[in-house]
């Protein structure tokens, strides 16, 4: 087992070395580096879930919105990694609010026990930034990875609030369950040797956490979920973002995942447009998660950037954004049709 | 028309489909190319949308006496129907219309032809993710809609006062009234092109007078134009490879030309003296050779290929007028220092609306905006020639950057048309239903081949051409060789592209 992980880590390692020579000939491109994108600035608020953790929110845009565009993040990440999607929904549409939040444990928000690390947890405090933040008025969920899981369990627990409440949904570089078979990118051996080793490396780093030392985060975290021809800005962003990110949350959630098995509750979804996101050479939601997802919702409309990877909101901002754009104009004009009579008996 | 017309040379008859897969829009060489390169794909379900009452695009179009390639046949025409019997190493436009006919007839592309149908608008449907087209023989969709009418097609007259009221005949190159006996007649020739250094000579035989009115003189190469013999043809025919070789030679000459066009200089002025020896010989009047004379670097403007039009010139019955027309009244035609011109008969040679094709001012895409609304605000540019941000499902054939200087524009065709089967291939495999290049692609692609075209004799050989813009900028020519081009579209670059299906209920207005 001791030369089998040395092994794996040696791969991994070559692996890693490989995509940043490779990432860093292609930042000797010619291309313009593009404008980085400045911190949310919204209206900082707080909601406390009903265990007491206080979850970090913030909420820009018009005070008498059409709508409500609410986004949630991913596993390590913050809500900082939507900035390129409030900031591209606010300039288009002065109409809108867009409310974006850390989950518990991530970002600015409180810490979060480990038996409430779950998904479920995620929905139930989703339902819970609902309705303290926009109690009123239309509502589109976004959200990405986990986020978008946890939109899930939302309509999992709560299916009747997707249709009057919630009018639009986008699943972005997201899936719907069978993680647990996700090779990362890997040989199918190595892969299995990784998911092994994840959760005895999750607690190592815990502890060392604890003893003073912080969470390492480096070149596998980059190749992970970017590709390889992602700008690097990007990355750095996202980087100090993973960075962030304590050991103890890292190990809280993974487990959540291999139960995550939600396509039914897709269901929930079948009367509201939803949009499905990802980049074809996403490697921790493969792009045949969003296929089957978008089969499940024969009416969503299912958008793929060949050679985008995980984080396909940013290696793909201008189009993301303009998808999230025609999705709100499909839930308000959806919303706004009179509703059909009811039939005398 | 020169068609058959036994049942597997008919053209289709009979209402338009109410929805296809493909439509092609004009029926040249990108066009029928296209429509053959669909049938090989097993792709069946397509139209081609011709306006004219006959196939063939700008060979059909450009009827001048005189009217010819520029470029040996054996470059231009298809890879896969190379003919075998060509009458002259430069042939005609009769036989290259007819080379078309033929190409369209033994491919099965006829049946799927529509001719006397032109689009007259069209406007891309986001929700249910086609293209609703209007024409003047009906209304259909078309989940993908492809350009064959290229970079030069509407006639583009000079902006002169005066030219309504000339009161006899006058017509431009590429609508030539062949009603019109020019036998014994004053004609006025305003332009000095590759139309006209063709019709000029021919013009010279029959005509009392020709006027040739030259704003800028162009550079002339001797064009050694000659008939195949019976012998070249059985050899032609016979002989496994001949053709390929003979073709591929033409290719490699060519190409290795490309030096005088983007090179440092030592060949182009190679060619520039053999040019002027050229001019030397063939006219003798050192004041006319001096008015021929161009002062600008060689390449800049589109070179003649002519071993008649200097030699038409030096004729007593042509005059060169080295100016340009500053206007037209009834009966003559005015220079640039006052003097009239009495002629009986005005032809503009003064090309074309470059890249303004009239399929670009009636297409709406998905920002609601005409592709010439889009190139209006952004510069006239696509994707490698081919795909425009904002206009989903639309490929054009000879877009913007692929017009050549030195060679064959048949091979950037095949090369585009190669890129068009992989985008559909794509789409089907993935299942998607729309496929638009993306903006900051298109962009980079652009910024790299504008770059490709600073310090090339079209955009630094000090002279005014159709291949640039009011600007300067070069949005016609493709920079390097056509191997490059051939190369970059072998792989569909789905990277720069969003994909996207949807099987939605469309929203109620």
């Amino acid at each position: 087992m001791r030369t089998r992980s040395l092994a794996t880590a040696g791969a991994l390692a070559v692996a890693a070395g490989a995509v940043v020579a490779r990432r860093r000939a292609a930042g000797r491109d010619s291309t313009p580096a593009p404008q980085p994108v400045p911190l949310p600035q919204g209206r900082v608020r707080t909601v406390t879930t009903e265990d007491g953790v206080d979850l970090h929110v913030e909420v820009s845009g018009t005070r008498e919105p059409t709508a409500t565009v609410v986004l949630a993040h991913g596993y390590v990440q913050s809500s900082r990694l939507w900035a390129g999607q409030v900031r591209d929904l606010l300039d288009a549409r002065p109409d809108l609010a867009v409310v974006t939040y850390d989950h518990r444990g991530h970002g600015a928000s409180g810490p979060t026990a480990r038996d409430r690390a779950t998904l479920e947890q995620l929905g139930r405090d989703l339902a819970r930034v609902l309705e303290e933040v926009v109690p009123e008025g239309p509502v589109v969920l976004g959200g990405h990875s986990m986020g978008g899981m946890t939109i899930m369990a939302l309509a999992e627990q709560r299916p009747e609030l997707f249709g009057d409440r919630v009018v639009g949904v986008a699943l972005v570089g997201t899936s719907s369950g069978g993680l647990d078979a996700v090779t990362y990118g890997l040989p199918g051996p190595v892969a299995g040797v990784v998911k092994r080793l994840l959760p005895v490396l999750n607690e190592r780093a815990v502890r060392a956490e604890q003893a003073g030392r912080p969470r390492s985060v480096g070149a596998m975290d980059a190749w992970l979920v970017f590709s390889g021809a992602a700008d690097p800005a990007d990355v750095r962003t996202a980087m100090d973002v993973h960075r962030a990110c304590t050991a103890e949350t890292v190990a809280a959630f993974l487990p959540t995942f291999s139960d995550h098995d939600r396509v039914t509750a897709l269901a929930a979804l079948a009367d509201v447009p939803v949009l499905i996101a990802a980049g074809d050479a996403d490697r921790l939601c493969p792009i045949a998660h969003s296929h089957a997802m978008a089969d499940a919702l024969p009416t969503a409309e299912l958008a793929v950037y060949p050679g985008a990877g995980h984080m396909v909101q940013m290696e793909r901002r201008p189009e993301v954004s303009r998808r999230l754009l025609a999705l709100v104009d499909r839930a308000l004009a959806r919303a706004s049709r009179p509703v059909p009579a009811e039939r005398t008996a | 028309m020169t068609l058959t017309t036994t049942s597997r040379h008919a053209t289709a008859t009979g209402p338009l489909p109410e929805h296809v897969r493909v439509a092609v829009v004009g029926s040249g060489f990108s066009g029928i190319g296209t429509a053959v390169a669909l049938q090989r794909a097993g792709i069946d379900d397509f139209v081609v949308l011709e306006r004219a009452a006959s196939l063939g695009g700008t060979w059909r179009d450009n009827s001048y006496p005189g009217a010819a390639v520029d470029v040996p046949s054996h470059l231009y025409s298809f890879s896969f129907a190379p003919k075998k019997d060509w009458s002259h190493v430069y042939s005609r436009q009769p036989e290259i219309q007819q080379y078309l006919e033929q190409v369209a007839a033994d491919h099965g592309v006829l049946p799927h032809l529509h001719c006397g149908t032109d689009v007259v608008s069209g406007r891309w449907d986001d929700d249910a993710l086609v293209w609703h087209l209007d024409t003047s023989r009906g209304t259909l969709t078309a989940d993908v809609v492809v350009s064959g009418a290229g970079g030069l097609v509407e006639p583009h007259l000079p902006e002169v006062p005066g030219i309504e009221t000339f009161a006899g005949p006058s017509f431009h190159s590429a609508r030539w009234d062949h009603s019109v006996d020019l036998a014994g007649k004053r004609v006025a020739v305003v332009g000095t092109g590759a139309s006209a250094a063709q019709f000029v000579p021919e013009l010279q035989k029959i005509s009392a007078k020709v006027v040739v009115f030259q704003r800028t003189p162009p550079w002339v190469l001797p064009r050694q134009d000659r008939a195949y013999s019976a012998r070249e043809h059985r050899l032609q025919a016979r002989v496994p490879g001949f053709l390929r070789l003979a073709r591929g030679g033409q290719y490699a000459v060519r190409e290795a030309r490309l030096g005088v066009w983007t090179g440092g200089g030592r060949l182009r002025r190679l060619f520039e003296g053999q040019a002027l020896e050229f001019l030397e010989q063939q006219v003798p009047d050192p004041e006319l050779r001096a008015r021929l004379t161009p002062d600008y670097a060689l390449g800049c403007k589109r070179v003649i290929v002519s071993d008649d039009y200097l030699p038409a010139l030096t004729q007593p019955n042509v005059e060169v007028v080295a100016s340009p027309v500053t206007a037209v009244h009834p009966h003559a035609v005015v220079d640039a220092d006052g003097t009239e011109h009495e002629v009986d008969v005005v032809v503009y040679g003064t090309g074309f609306r470059v890249m303004d094709i009239p399929l670009g001012h009636r297409l709406v895409g998905r920002e609601g905006r005409t592709l010439r609304e889009e190139w209006d605000r952004s510069g006239v540019q696509a994707h490698r020639g081919t795909t425009v941000a904002g206009f989903p499902n639309l490929f054009l054939l000879l877009g913007p950057n692929t017009a050549l200087g030195h060679t064959s524009v048949v091979i950037m065709i095949e090369a585009q048309i190669g890129y068009v089967v992989e985008a559909l291939r794509r789409m089907e495999e993935t299942g998607a239903g729309a496929i638009e290049v993306r903006r900051s692609a298109q962009d980079a692609y652009n910024a790299r081949l504008q770059e490709g075209l600073t310090g090339t004799v079209w955009n630094a050989g000090g002279c005014r051409s159709w291949y640039r813009d009011e600007q300067g900028r070069n949005f016609t020519l493709w920079p390097t060789r056509t191997s490059a081009f051939i190369r970059l579209m072998r792989r569909f670059d789905a990277e720069s592209y969003e994909l996207r299906s949807a099987r939605r209920v469309p929203v109620p207005a």
